[in-house]
């Protein structure tokens, strides 16, 4: 192992170190410490719920009502290092809920159910021109295309794994399966993406996502 | 010349996914060919812009979950003990209130009688004002000798500095 390695993981495992000990704290009553954990993985929990759900305001609501669930179980959270995918798995089953309580009123007419891989209903954080939008909308067709291919499974390991960055083990314990059976899945999901030439070309176009990345 | 095997679809795939699940022949061949190495590269940096222009698309600016009171079992048990406390002295206020009331009854049964014997005191003050309007000072200011002389009558009055 070469000294930066050796770094790399020397500093993750003060982080988790850190993350541990303000769980720890959260779940000793500690406000603060809950308040810094709510602000440390907002983010994230945000971004997992919108590239499911496509809608802001949902997402908003659903990220909130994860922290909520999480505060309510807390206590209940045996191990201090797990509560990254015992956070995302909360957030997950949400998104299920929520896709099944949307599909049921779509189903009494009630309301319109959005696909998980519909276009996002709010513009990005850039201000878009024409044929950024254009872009987009083939981004997201492809996305659709791609996902139809997959399994529930295949597409929920993928997306943890390469959208929302998680690592294989982190995968495992948020879906609540062993890490073998996690690579069997995400091997599958990664050969279908491989095999889709049409998106690999788009991926190698010209993507303003590169050209203009806010510094 | 010794064959050179490269690394098939299914290991380029396994590379990606978990570098370390390679053999080491696998990872020195890895480190060696260029085609191979060019592969999973490719591979790799696809799906990293798949990731990256998936994360683009999510807004930055959103409303931030709220700040909550943590709800910890320390806590909830200091709010049963409050409420409890609060039940119990509800409870304690219910159980007392028929001894206050009754302590109101007596005490405005109490007032009611002791007003009924002042008004009957008031009563019986008048009842001897009507008998005697003027108060006994005034009836014992007079000469006693009045009493005798009617001044009423013109002649039997004596009015020594009228009649010169």
């Amino acid at each position: 192992m070469n000294p930066t390695e050796d770094f790399e993981l020397n500093g993750q495992s003060a982080q988790s170190a850190q993350l541990s000990a303000l769980v720890e704290k959260a779940r000793a009553g500690d406000r603060i410490a809950f308040e810094k954990l709510v602000e440390l993985h907002q983010d994230e929990i945000f971004r997992l719920v919108f590239f499911r759900t496509r809608s802001r305001v949902d997402s908003e609501d659903l990220t909130q009502d994860v922290f909520m669930s999480a505060l309510k179980y807390l206590p209940q959270l045996k191990d201090s290092d797990r509560f990254r995918p015992w956070l995302y798995r909360i957030a997950l089953n949400r998104v299920y809920d929520f896709h099944r309580k949307n599909k049921f009123l779509a189903f009494l007419g009630i309301t319109e159910h959005r696909e998980e891989t519909d276009i996002p209903d709010v513009e990005p954080h850039r201000n878009p021109g024409a044929l950024d939008m254009v872009i987009r909308k083939e981004f997201w067709s492809r996305v659709k295309q791609l996902s139809s291919r997959f399994s529930r499974m295949e597409r929920e390991v993928f997306f943890l794994r390469f959208v929302d960055d998680l690592s294989l083990k982190e995968i495992a314990h948020t879906l609540g399966r062993s890490e073998s059976a996690i690579k069997t899945h995400l091997y599958r999901a990664i050969k279908k993406f491989k095999e889709d030439s049409a998106l690999s070309d788009f991926l190698q176009g010209d993507w303003h996502g590169e050209k203009d990345q806010p510094s | 010349m010794k064959k050179i095997s490269h690394l098939d679809d299914k290991k380029i795939i396994e590379a990606v996914m978990d570098y370390t699940a390679l053999d080491t022949d696998q990872r020195r061949h890895l480190l060696e060919c260029s085609v191979c190495r060019s592969q999973k590269e490719a591979l790799e940096g696809g799906l990293a812009r798949f990731g990256q222009i998936s994360r683009d698309e999510v807004p930055i600016v959103f409303r931030k979950p709220g700040v909550f009171k943590l709800n910890t079992r320390g806590q909830m048990w200091r709010i049963r003990l409050v409420f409890g406390a609060g039940l119990a002295f509800a409870i304690l206020v219910l159980l007392l209130s028929p001894l206050e009331l009754n302590r109101d009854r007596l005490y405005n049964q109490d007032v009611v009688y002791r007003e009924m014997l002042q008004d009957e005191k008031f009563m019986t003050e008048i009842e001897k004002l009507e008998e005697n309007s003027l108060p006994i000072t005034y009836v014992d200011i007079g000469d006693p000798s009045d009493d005798e002389k009617d001044i009423q009558s013109p002649g039997n009055a004596h009015y020594d500095g009228l009649t010169s």
